[in-house]
């Protein structure tokens, strides 16, 4: 089985990353946060060995449809492995940031996927897609190095209780959080 | 005197004036407060709506973010001294995501409203449901002044509504402690264990659940859309639609209270109760 990923960002500006980031920085209080990015993101596996070929599959995808990303909207990266750097359209790291982490949201039950993989199927005739599935990658942006930065990307990740957590409500959602260094700058750590 | 109840107009919802309208019908006195008022402002209340709509525009999660705003503090605290507090659709969202309801621990996040789906159907919908009064009436204030197992058709429309948790036996709790106010289900009575009289594969079917206490209950569907018996369509089965024909030549009939108005009649009944 091979897999892809497709990064996805807004070429215009992000209201919904300026949302989190007042909710962040203003309500919690958590002044270290100094920028919110938001990246969809879409995870394609297929029943091939060839990478290629499945690279080739879901260029297929992006120039037919817009299932996953619209050219007129957004910015958008197809990319074999995390250790592939994201394109500064996607990511890169600003000045007056210390260290991002990414807090990566997936639905539980998501259809988005799942709906997509079947029109791929279905209409373009993609046999070898085996699943899609979607996920929301919250960048946050902090003055402060590790570990406080990682400690702060934690106590944002899941919602507890009021005022504790917010960007993944753990009944429904789940969270992952990873260095940005590692999942959007190729590093290893 | 008319009680005063406080609509919260968080930015985003859309059904606060039809919201304000229903609580006057139920002779109660609504004020739509914007959510960034003073605080105090809010106390001078004798309950809460929290409208349906989309806050924020639904960003993060359906209620998420209203969730994180001041004034929902002060409604908790305000909430924990008896007074109710009543969210339709995105209202309901914002009290699940604000740790208000179930409530059983203090502020605790302990459910979700996850997107429709688990009956063969996901994305928004929109439609009459029968919710079932499950119960005991004068536990909650959605309920108060209804009776046992009363049968109530009320629309709804969203695309997230399906009470949900990780938490095992939390359904099993709420049902022991009669937190699951409505339950949808067929024209009859009987339970909607499917689509579309279950409209969002619910876990136990639940479209409204309450606090501990009752005086907070969250409900997906909008019964400040059936206050009139005009609004009422005569197709519908069941004595609502048949009542609704019946009235269909007379002004005055077409006036008076739809299933709807039964709701927010119960909350008043329920602040003069209380007080």
């Amino acid at each position: 089985m091979t897999g892809v990923e497709i990064l996805v960002k807004l070429i215009a500006p992000d209201p919904w990353s300026f949302t989190v980031y007042d909710a962040l920085s203003r309500k919690f209080g958590l002044e270290e946060i100094v920028g919110i990015e938001r990246i969809k993101t879409w995870a394609l596996s297929y029943d091939v060995v060839a990478a290629d070929d499945a690279v080739g599959a879901t260029e297929t995808i992006l120039r037919e449809t817009v299932l996953l990303a619209n050219p007129n909207r957004d910015i958008r990266q197809l990319r074999r492995s995390v250790s592939e750097p994201a394109v500064p359209g996607i990511f890169k790291l600003r000045d007056g940031v210390e260290d991002a982490y990414v807090v990566k949201v997936h639905n539980m039950g998501d259809t988005a996927g799942e709906n997509a993989a079947r029109i791929a199927r279905s209409r373009l005739g993609i046999e070898a897609l085996r699943s899609i599935s979607s996920a929301t990658a919250w960048v946050i942006e902090m003055s402060k190095g590790e570990p406080e930065s990682r400690r702060i990307a934690e106590s944002v990740a899941v919602l507890e209780a009021r005022g504790r957590g917010l960007l993944a409500n753990p009944h429904c959602q789940e969270a992952e959080v990873v260095s940005a260094g590692k999942y959007l700058l190729g590093g290893s750590s | 005197m008319r009680p005063r109840i406080c609509v919260v107009q968080f930015p985003g919802v859309n059904c606060e004036y039809e919201t304000a309208r229903a609580l006057e019908k139920a002779d109660m006195d609504a004020a739509i407060m914007r959510w960034n008022e003073p605080l105090e402002a809010y106390e001078k209340f004798d309950g809460f709506v929290l409208p349906g709509g989309f806050s924020y525009q639904d960003r993060v999660r359906a209620g998420a973010m209203a969730a994180t705003d001041e004034v929902m503090e002060v409604i908790a605290g305000q909430a924990a001294g008896g007074k109710p507090v009543l969210g339709i659709c995105n209202g309901a969202q914002v009290l699940v995501e604000a740790g208000l309801v179930p409530g059983l621990e203090r502020g605790k996040v302990e459910m979700a409203l996850a997107p429709n789906s688990g009956m063969g159907r996901g994305g928004y919908y929109c439609n009459w449901v029968y919710l079932k009064v499950s119960c005991a009436p004068a536990k909650t204030a959605a309920t108060y002044g209804l009776e046992p197992g009363e049968i109530l058709p009320v629309p709804i429309a969203h695309g997230e509504g399906r009470f949900t948790s990780c938490l095992e036996e939390l359904f099993d709790s709420l049902e022991a402690g009669e937190q699951i106010v409505f339950k949808y289900c067929h024209e009859a009575g009987a339970p909607a264990e499917s689509f579309p009289e279950n409209p969002n594969g619910s876990e136990r079917m639940a479209a409204a659940i309450s606090n501990p206490a009752g005086n907070v209950v969250a409900m997906m569907p909008h019964p400040e859309r059936c206050v009139y018996m005009r609004q009422v369509p005569g197709e519908l089965p069941g004595r609502w639609g048949e009542r609704r024909i019946a009235a269909r030549y007379s002004a005055g009939a077409m006036e008076e209270d739809g299933p709807g108005a039964r709701i927010f009649r119960s909350m008043r009944k329920y602040i003069e109760g209380k007080s």
